[in-house]
This record gives structure tokens, C-alpha cells and sequence, in this order.
């Protein structure tokens, strides 16, 4: 969630198609195209496969972190337990699911693939995601980890309807909504593919928390100005502030109704939002849940951004911007509002 | 209808009450949990708080919600002198109501107004209290708490009452005051308060402002000793009317009452005139200035009506 305010990139998948043998036979059944070993084209994307009809076609809205970079983003952001202990309270409520065929969505390098195969050994999962360097990646880590035989990774565009119907026992995307122009139309895809009463579960980032945030850094930024202190830290802060600000108020600003297709991180979500979606796409129920009940919300997220997202040391962080920082947590809201200023949550859509 | 009989509390009880009926362990009961506005200075409480054509536009958009087109029996808890009762009887003409109060004083009120519109036929009041399982389980089509929720220290029994008196498939419906868009209100307000320290301004609306702050708190904070004493004791956040929802199998629904276009402006401006005596043309710009931040730039227009001053709620009991 660091502000990423460029990078435009369209890549194109070319060469011969070149039909390979079955991989995990159950698996590629998921699908109404036949899929191809994109290894025969790029020796480097050996054992990720496309459906055929995919070939060739543009990728649209995918930025060169998740290509070329694809290595230093996994070195970067591998949080394989972080992510489970993130998702396994609710994956778990679903007993079918974690027995039987899920299809993760925009899987990048597996932080929500790896350790839920590992976990549960009766679990299938087709993991898609549109970059094929990340899907290498994924693949590289599931064998080292003899977990490939009940994974099959697929290149493919979340928002094209490759899939069979009502054959996956859950859907799940681990922040892969806020970087789609349209979630609207993986929803509907997800709700297609999903057996009756199974789950679509989809951790992302919400306006709510994140508008208390800005709030907040604003208000420090202010302060600094009347105290006339300046630094990188108070830099950073408005570079973040401006991009929540984006990402909330886009259709309010001019500059940004064009632009902001081109964000990496496009959305931050309201329940409003997802509940209109749910019933646009028939969902039966939708469900939201918070990630993070804790008592210091606001002073353990500002630590994580600080110190995660940007460059910066706790200390970098005057004692008097922590006061307002805790001010949020103590003095405003009740514990039980915060549960609803969620800054990251799980949206469960039911079909 | 009731487990016990009935008795007219004006034989039973006091003259003056005469047409309120009451379930007979209620008969004499000290009446908890509720001050004297609502007993001993009921008829200015009528005076002040009549809004029938307000409450009549909410119930109506809350029974068009949940499909309550034609409702046999209304069962309302917490009618006082019938602000939702008269619009219910005029709204749903097949419909009967059991209206039920803690103050036999409001609810005098209420039968006098039902005599003058020759509608007792249709509707009986009670008093008794809402806690109590006086009423048969699984007789009502729809049940009405206008605004009684945030006034209970324990609501979600108060809920568990309603949802055993409601048929399955039926809803109960609330309007409440909410923590998101008063705690965000309380934030304006300090914010002048805290501008007009560091700019050394002054002036009615900076104590106004400074009040309000003051008065919300305890009703968003929950934090005083005396909280169970209060007469507003909630605003409610979304997680504890979800956790409610939860604990009695109910579905839940929340919905902002108002437009929240601009609406920290206009609670703060409805505040200003109605309480503080002051004009919403003496405020100076620089007191607006945080209403409109959080009205038009802190959050986008569809995350406002996640964040609602007042909203309906209504609980619906899962078909059986």
C-alpha cells in the first residue's frame, strides 16, 4: 500500500501454442479452454499454463512490479504465515473447502496458495493471477515444497470467464480487488464458478480506516508546518495521504478520473460498496469482517506504514505526532467503531 | 394475546390513567429506567416532540425495505404518546396495534388521542416493561421500536423479546442514533475548539461547539460510572447491532435515515438553532470549515452513508 503513483506497463504473451499433456487432470478440468504449458514458449514459464484463447492477448493494468520484478517483489513481500494467520479464521468455517477445490485469484507468488496447501492436505487449489513471473515463482516454491502436485498454476485475466461453472468449493483473493478496474466482474465470475452456498472470500483494504489515517496525517502535517519541523517523515506522510485521498475520492477529482486506471493500488473499499456488488452479482449474503482487533488500531498501523511501506524508523516519528496518533486510538472511538473503521478486511460473498 | 390478564390501570392504579391497560404483576410496579420527562412532565413532552409526519415517512420507508405491505398485527415497544403509533394505524388500515409503553403517563396521551380519532378498536395501549415476556411468542407481522433501542443498557435482550414476539419471516424495526457519524461530528467540534485555542477566537459558537463535544461523549464513550443512568445511553456502532444480530439469528440491515450530503453542516446548523438559541449566519467560516472537510473531503460520498448520524435498523427472524 505504498503510494505508487506510476508505472504503466502492457505486456503480451506471443509465440506458438503448443497443447502439453494433462496437468493435474482434475484440476485443468476447472476450465472450458484447454490450457497450454506456457514453458514451450518461454522456457522460463515452464509448468504455468494459459488457456489457449489467452495467447496473445494484451494484459492490461498490470504494473512491472509483478513482471520483470516479480523476484524482488517476492523477496520483498513473502508473508506466507503473516497471510494465513490473516485468512485461516475464516477459510477454516468452511470445512468443504478446505477438503476440496478452491481457486485462489490473482495468487501472485502464493502468500495465500503455499500455506494453505501446506496446511491442509486434502486441499486442491488452481491459482491464477495475470503475471506468468509470478506464477513461476509460485511454482518454484510449491515444488520445492511437494506441494505441486495438488496446484495447478494458470496465466490468466481474472476478468475472463475461462472457467467451468459451480465446480470450487470456495473463491478466494488475497488483495487482488483494489488493483481491478472492475471487481465487479471477478465477483460475478467468482460467484459463477462457485458450488451453491460455497464462499467468495476477498481480504482488501477499506476507506473507513484508512480515511482515519489520513485524517490523522494530515493533522500531524498541519502541526509540523506550526511547529516548523519538516523531514522525510512528514513527506512520506503526505504521499501517503494523498494517496488514500485518490483512491477514495477519485470521481471528485478532475486530474485523477483518467490517471487513476493506472494506479497499481486503485481501491479502498466501503461497505456500501460491496453490499450494492453483492446484490448486482446475486450473492445470496455478503458478509464483512475486520482483520485487525486491537486496542492501538491506529498507533499499530501507523508503525506498520512507517516502518513496512516506507523507509522509515519508529524514531523518525516525533513524540508529539504519537500523542495525536494514540488521541485515535483512545479518545474518539469505542473499541466496537473500530471494528467497523476497518482499514483491512474480509468481504465474504455467498453464492 | 398476553400470558396474563389485563387490568385498566385507571381502576387499578390511578384515575388519570384511565384506558391504559396493563399486565397484572405490572399493576403498581415501580417504573425503572426511565426519568420524568416521560412520567410526571409527559404532556410537555408531547408538546415539544410531536413529529407525526416524520416518524410516518420512516416507518413507511422501512416497511417498503423488508416487504411489511399489509401487517395484521403491529406489536411497538416504547410508543410514548404515539408519534409512530398514529402514522402506523393510518399507514397499514388492516392493521391492529398493540402499543406498548413503560410510562402509563405517555400512554394516557395516546388513548385520549386514539378516543378523539375513534381508533381504540384498533389499538390498545399497555404499559408494561419491554424486557418482559408479557406478550404470546410468534404473533406479530411487524414490530416498531421507533427510537427505543439506544435507551436500553441491555439491548440485544431487549432484541431476543422482540424477535420471540415477531413471526418467522418478520421484521423489527429501530431508528437509533449511530456512533460513526457523531463520533465524526464530535471531531468537528473539537477541531473548533481546538482552532479557536490556537487562533485566540471566541464566542458563542466556540462554547457551543465545546458543549456538544462534552454532552456526546458519555453517549459515545460509554466510559462514565453512571452510564446505566443515562437517558441516552448508546450510539450505536454497526459491530454491536451486527453482534446482536448474531447473538438472536437474526438478519441484520442498516440504513442512513438522512441524505448524508453535507450532513455534519446540517446537524451542526439544526444543533446551533434548535439548542444553542444562535443563527447559522453569525457562524463564521473558519467554525465550518471542519464540518465541510468531513462532509466533502476526508470521505468519499459513498462512505458516508456507512457513517450515518441516525440510522434504521431493523432485525429480521429467519423463516423457520
Amino acid at each position: 500500500m505504498a503510494p505508487r503513483f506510476s508505472g504503466k506497463s502492457r505486456t503480451r504473451l506471443s509465440g506458438s501454442v503448443m497443447r502439453t499433456g494433462s496437468p493435474r487432470q482434475h484440476l485443468s478440468a476447472s476450465f472450458s479452454e484447454p490450457l497450454t504449458d506456457l514453458g514451450e514458449v518461454d522456457p522460463r514459464y515452464a509448468g504455468v499454463f494459459t488457456p489457449v484463447a489467452e495467447i496473445g492477448l494484451e494484459r492490461k493494468g498490470i504494473t512491472e512490479n509483478f513482471l520483470s520484478g516479480a523476484d524482488q517483489w517476492f523477496d520483498r513481500f513473502e508473508m506466507f504465515d503473516h497471510i494465513f494467520s490473516l485468512l485461516n479464521p475464516i477459510f477454516e468455517r468452511y470445512p468443504d473447502a478446505a477438503s476440496g477445490t478452491i481457486v485462489d485469484v490473482g495468487c501472485g507468488f502464493g502468500n495465500t496458495t503455499i500455506p494453505l496447501l501446506a496446511h491442509y492436505p486434502n486441499l486442491s487449489v488452481v491459482a491464477t493471477d495475470l503475471s506468468p513471473d509470478l506464477l513461476a515463482i509460485l511454482r518454484r516454491e510449491a515444488t520445492k515444497r511437494n506441494l505441486i502436485d495438488r496446484c495447478l498454476p494458470v496465466a490468466v485475466d481474472a476478468q475472463r470467464d475461462y472457467f467451468n461453472e459451480k465446480f470450487a468449493d470456495a473463491v478466494i483473493g488475497c488483495g487482488v480487488l483494489h488493483h481491478i478496474a472492475e471487481p465487479a466482474r471477478t465477483v460475478s465470475s467468482a460467484m459463477r464458478v462457485l458450488r451453491p452456498n460455497s464462499p467468495a472470500i476477498f481480504l482488501e483494504p477499506f476507506e473507513a480506516g484508512h480515511a482515519i489515517l489520513r485524517l490523522m496525517f494530515t493533522q500531524i502535517c498541519e502541526e509540523a508546518v506550526r511547529l516548523g519541523q519538516s523531514g522525510p517523515v512528514f513527506d512520506f506522510l503526505i504521499a501517503v495521504s494523498r494517496d488514500i485521498h485518490v483512491r477514495s475520492q477519485r470521481l471528485n477529482l478532475p486530474d485523477w478520473s483518467e490517471k487513476w486506471f493506472e494506479l497499481d493500488d486503485k481501491w479502498l473499499f466501503t461497505r456500501r460498496y460491496f453490499e450494492r456488488l453483492g446484490e448486482a452479482v446475486g450473492a445470496s449474503n455478503v458478509e464483512i469482517i475486520h482483520l485487525y482487533d486491537r486496542p492501538d488500531l491506529f498507533v499499530w498501523q501507523t508503525q506498520r506504514i512507517l516502518t513496512e511501506y516506507g523507509p522509515l524508523r519508529l524514531d523518525d516519528f516525533p513524540d508529539w505526532a504519537w500523542k495525536i496518533v494514540e488521541r485515535y486510538d483512545s479518545d474518539f472511538f469505542t473499541a466496537d467503531m473500530k471494528a467497523d473503521l476497518i482499514i483491512e478486511g474480509a468481504v465474504i460473498f455467498t453464492r | 394475546m398476553f400470558v396474563h390478564p389485563l387490568l385498566d390501570l385507571g381502576e387499578a392504579e390511578d384515575p388519570a390513567f384511565r384506558g391504559v391497560l396493563s399486565p397484572q404483576p405490572e399493576v403498581g410496579a415501580t417504573r425503572e429506567g426511565v426519568n420524568d420527562a416521560f412520567l410526571g412532565q409527559a404532556e410537555d413532552y408531547y408538546k415539544k416532540y410531536q413529529g407525526f409526519d416524520y416518524w410516518r415517512s420512516l416507518i413507511a420507508a422501512a416497511a417498503q425495505r423488508v416487504g411489511a405491505n399489509d401487517p395484521r398485527l403491529i406489536v411497538e415497544f416504547g410508543c410514548g404518546f404515539g408519534n409512530s403509533t398514529l402514522p402506523m394505524l393510518d399507514l397499514f388500515p388492516n392493521a391492529s396495534v398493540v402499543a406498548t409503553d413503560i410510562s402509563p403517563n405517555l400512554l394516557s396521551i395516546l388513548h385520549r388521542l386514539l378516543e378523539s380519532r375513534g381508533m381504540t378498536g384498533r389499538c390498545i395501549a399497555v404499559a408494561m416493561d419491554a424486557h418482559k415476556s408479557y406478550i404470546v411468542p410468534g404473533i406479530a407481522d411487524f414490530v416498531v421500536g421507533s427510537a427505543i433501542l439506544h435507551h436500553l443498557s441491555e439491548p440485544c435482550e431487549f432484541v431476543a423479546e422482540a424477535m420471540r414476539v415477531l413471526k418467522p419471516g418478520g421484521s423489527a424495526v429501530f431508528f437509533e442514533p449511530f456512533e460513526a457519524g457523531l463520533a465524526i461530528l464530535r471531531l468537528a467540534c473539537l477541531e473548533v475548539v481546538a482552532e479557536a485555542a490556537r487562533a485566540k477566537q471566541r464566542g458563542p459558537y466556540v462554547d457551543f461547539a465545546a458543549n456538544i463535544s462534552k454532552m456526546l461523549e458519555p453517549q459515545i464513550l460509554r466510559r462514565v460510572p453512571n452510564w446505566r443512568d443515562l437517558d441516552d445511553k448508546w450510539a450505536f456502532p454497526r459491530s454491536v447491532l451486527q453482534g446482536i444480530a448474531d447473538a438472536t439469528n437474526t438478519e441484520l440491515i442498516v440504513y442512513p435515515l438522512h441524505d448524508n450530503k453535507a450532513q455534519f453542516r446540517r446537524h451542526f446548523t439544526y444543533m446551533i438553532e434548535a439548542y444553542g438559541g444562535l443563527k447559522r449566519e453569525d457562524v463564521p467560516a473558519w467554525v465550518w470549515a471542519p464540518f465541510d472537510r468531513f462532509d466533502n473531503d476526508t470521505f468519499s460520498p459513498e462512505m458516508l452513508t456507512d457513517l450515518p448520524i441516525e440510522g434504521c435498523v431493523i432485525f429480521r427472524k429467519k423463516d423457520a
